[in-house]
């Protein structure tokens, strides 16, 4: 096996301490400092460390200790402390609290490690090596060991499960993959090359537990910062300080007690009062009141989500490329940002990728407004008298109702007429993947994560049915290319294609914002769990 | 004597059936719902493959009629299930909330009883009166303000302006204390100013409609004290229909004030009916609607129990 660093522009714990860049290495820096500043890991609200805000933009002493309090907006009963069944809220969030993965990502899609201290990977992509951090234990005290590892992945892998972390494994390895040589080491022999697999690890279905499938709501079984104390689904949960916690120094809270609190106006009311100091996604409609107010302030996670009229690129006329390129060019992208999110997010090409995300080509705009070419090109399509389709939408999810009505009007200029259809979330649900305009939106994730849900035609979850040769030839080989400056390369033009080919509608990027406490400090932006407070401390 | 045991007897009978057809209906209602719960729960993108393992963990292919008879006796024996989504022994879910629930009910309800009898007697004796048309005007409009406006109000009262209550109620389950005390003030004070104009008009109905009875005359000619009058011959005779109102009203409160537990963020039955219903949790909606019939038929039966305790010619029946 060819030693490969995947962790290429990752820094070592020196280095970090030296030029402190990215929020892993922050994460290092601050609890190494912690170390050194503080008197261990004492539960005294008055111990002094160095605190560090989000983004890195100011360094003061600050307090630790202290209990943060967390409205949960979406707190259901389907909540579990399961890591393989994260769902919701408490799933993707919650967890990150109680749990570690083997490495875990930044904002940027870098990788850095944390219960697996050393990572390699074979120069063909298809072998993974990890190499666990000596001495951690899970919350009962017993140490970690590869097994428990495998344990986790195989119990993701097992369909009966039911883990959506079954998709992000599922496409490149199955329980034959997995050998534990020695109690420290696991490694993964893929089906297929996968040059991305460690992005793959810091999913958040895969926090290592120890599999006790029954007893979930019973007992903590994680190694993370945090025990759970109680947890009650659809209501809240209360964890505590893990005192025993591998990494030296974090957290600095003392515990996290989460509430369920459905109502968003409520929510944010509460998080203006102080009565919690920390909530999920801030309503556009509050957002304003939320950065105007002294005792809160607005959270930007850096998880911009696509909101999207998904397509079928596959049936007539939306795979005619002049009624796709009249469809893109109807849209006035700048002005249903504004009217749809208040202009909170970017305009973007029809990708469903980040503009700021690696890979996205810089030059690669969006298709303009231009309502006069976009009748033309119909008119040379044979659809000069339009035509009608049904779009399907609900008011389950925020914002997609107003999206259909957008569309409607604006595709009306080109004499296209949408029927809007806004029905309940399961008909909504059955519509995916089977009628021909669905509005949607996605949740962030790295590009090449992206690209094999949505952009491969063979799979599942491709939402614009399109089938593009060059698209699954570059994804393959895109996912064997260990060399960076080539990933991007090949990245790029996916995206490129993409744009081009696809009838998928994307016309921008909104924000997603958290709510916290005025005196909320060192939290960081996670792509997985939005939000990330081991360094967190209440001023 | 005999009177009682076959009045009560039907009564109890009637509610065994009722609670039989209750079952059914809400089994059926549960089962015949398009949509699939295996898809629902796994999200959109589940393969068929994680769609049949979880029909098949969850029993979902087998026949409906069997599996209403394993449901019913299961539940029987006091075996609520397994909610699909939580893992959880649904009694676990269910349980905390609905003593909760009935907590607030029945707080509230204590609150209200009194207040709306003491109002409503009083506008009774002055009807037409200055006193009586305001109070009547007041009881009016806010019977006809929908709960969410007085339980926001309330909250801009105490919470915001006045700092002294919180927000939102989820300190009554995740709260020790003072903070769970406080999680039920603001909830129970909304159902109380809800509840106290309605059974305030229907007490000063009834009072007045008795106040008018011979009897009440005749008691008021052999010199009985208007105090003892009003307190021991108008207010028992008058309270008959108000005490079905008061028992509905009960078991409405309990299948849980969805506005209210959305509004205050209280853990309660409903809140956890609303959730389940959404996340299509089929054993704890069928369970919660159960309970919720079981709590109706409790309360009709309470109430038609306090009628014949109150009146003495159904007992000489």
């Amino acid at each position: 096996m060819e030693p490969f660093d995947p962790f290429s522009r990752r820094l070592s714990r020196r280095e970090a301490l030296v030029t402190g860049l990215s929020a892993a290495a922050l994460l290092s820096v601050t609890s190494v400092l912690a170390a050194c500043g503080s008197t261990g890991t004492s539960d005294s609200s008055a111990t002094s460390v160095a605190g560090t805000t989000a983004g890195g933009d100011t360094t003061a002493a600050t307090k630790k200790g202290g209990t943060l309090k967390y409205g949960v907006g979406d707190a259901q009963a389907k909540d579990s402390l399961d890591p393989a069944l994260a769902l919701t809220s408490i799933g993707i969030f919650g967890h990150s609290l109680i749990y570690d993965t083997l490495l875990s990502v930044d904002s940027s899609w870098e990788l850095s490690p944390m219960l697996a201290e050393e990572y390699d990977i074979s120069s063909d992509a298809v072998t993974h090596s990890f190499k666990l951090r000596s001495g951690v234990e899970f919350h009962g005290g017993k140490t970690l060991t590869s097994e428990d590892v495998a344990e986790h992945f195989k119990r993701i892998l097992d369909e009966k499960t039911g883990s959506p972390g079954l998709s992000v494994l599922g496409p490149v390895m199955d329980a034959g993959s997995i050998s534990t040589p020695d109690p420290t080491t696991i490694i993964f022999k893929l089906k297929t090359p996968d040059a991305f697999f460690g992005q793959r690890v810091a999913h958040y279905t895969l926090r290592i537990a120890q599999a006790k499938t029954d007893e979930w709501l019973k007992t903590s079984f994680g190694t993370g910062p945090f025990i759970s104390k109680s947890f009650r689904p659809g209501e809240g949960f209360e964890f505590e300080r893990n005192q025993n916690y591998w990494q030296e120094g974090v957290p600095y809270l003392d515990a996290v007690v989460g509430v369920g609190i459905p109502d968003a106006a409520t929510r944010v009311q509460a998080l203006l009062n102080g009565d919690i100091h920390l909530t999920d996604t801030v309503p556009t409609s509050a957002l304003d009141q939320v950065s105007g107010a002294d005792s809160a302030q607005l959270l930007d996670v850096k998880n911009p989500s696509p909101y999207t009229f998904d397509v079928d690129s596959s049936i007539k006329p939306y795979n005619d490329p002049r009624v796709q390129k009249a469809m893109k060019m109807l849209i006035d992208r700048e002005a249903m940002l504004k009217l749809l999110v208040a202009g909170r997010g970017v305009v973007s090409a029809d990708t469903l990728i980040d503009p700021a995300d690696p890979w996205s080509p810089a030059d690669l705009k969006p298709f303009p407004y231009d309502p006069e070419q976009a009748k033309a090109l119909l008119a040379e399509a044979g659809l000069a008298e339009g035509f009608s389709e049904k779009v399907w939408t609900t008011t389950a999810y925020p914002l997609l109702n107003e999206g259909a009505a957008y569309g409607k009007q604006a595709m009306a200029v080109g004499g296209i007429e949408f029927d809007i259809q806004s029905v309940s979330s399961d008909r909504y649900i059955e519509a995916f993947l089977k009628e021909p305009i669905v509005m949607d939106y996605y949740l962030r994730q790295h590009p090449m994560v992206m690209f094999q849900l949505y952009y491969m035609s063979s799979s599942t979850s491709n939402t614009t049915r399109l089938k593009d040769d060059k698209i699954d030839g570059w994804i393959t080989e895109l996912i064997k290319t260990t060399d960076t400056t080539k990933q991007a390369e090949i990245g790029g033009e996916i995206i490129r294609r993409y744009n081009d080919v696809a009838a998928m509608l994307s016309p921008f990027n909104f924000a997603s914002y958290w709510g916290g406490a005025g005196t909320l400090q060192g939290w960081t932006a996670n792509p997985i769990s939005n939000v990330e407070i081991r360094t967190a401390t209440l001023a | 004597m005999a009177g009682i045991i076959k009045f009560g007897g039907s009564r109890l009978a009637f509610a065994v059936i009722t609670l039989v057809a209750i079952s059914m209906v809400t089994f059926l209602a549960t089962n015949v719902v398009p949509a699939d719960p295996a898809r629902v729960a796994l999200g959109k993108f589940a393969t068929p493959a994680q769609i049949e393992a979880y029909n098949e963990q969850q029993g979902l292919e087998e026949p409906a009629v069997k599996r209403y008879v394993i449901w019913v006796g299961d539940a029987i024996r006091g075996d609520w299930g397994t909610s699909v989504l939580s893992k959880q022994q649904v009694t676990d879910m269910v349980g905390p909330r609905i003593g909760r629930s009935l907590i607030l009910a029945l707080a509230a309800m204590l609150l209200a009883i009194p207040i709306a009898f003491l109002l409503g007697v009083y506008t009774a004796q002055r009807i037409g009166r200055p006193s009586d048309l305001a109070i009547s005007t007041v009881t009016l409009v806010v019977n006809s303000l929908p709960e969410f406006v007085v339980g926001i109000a309330l909250i801009f009262v105490f919470a915001v302006q006045l700092g002294i209550l919180p927000i939102e109620s989820s300190g009554a389950s995740m709260g020790s204390g003072i903070a769970q005390i406080k999680a039920y003030l603001l909830p129970m004070l909304t159902l109380t100013i809800v509840l106290v104009p309605y059974i305030a008009r229907m007490v000063r109905a009834s009072v007045r409609d008795i106040s008018s009875q011979p009897f009440v005359r005749s008691a008021a000619l052999r010199g009985v004290p208007h105090r003892g009058l009003v307190w021991r011959h108008v207010v028992p005779n008058a309270s008959l229909p108000v005490v079905n109102v008061i028992a509905l009203t009960m078991a409405e409160l309990i299948a849980g004030v969805v506005i209210i537990e959305t509004v205050f963020s209280f853990p309660g039955i409903g809140q956890l009916l609303v959730s389940s219903v959404g996340s299509k949790d089929i054993p704890v909606v069928q369970i919660i609607t159960l309970v919720i019939g079981l709590g109706f038929v409790v309360f009709n039966l309470l109430a038609d129990l306090a009628v014949l305790a109150l009146n003495p010619r159904l007992r000489s029946r």
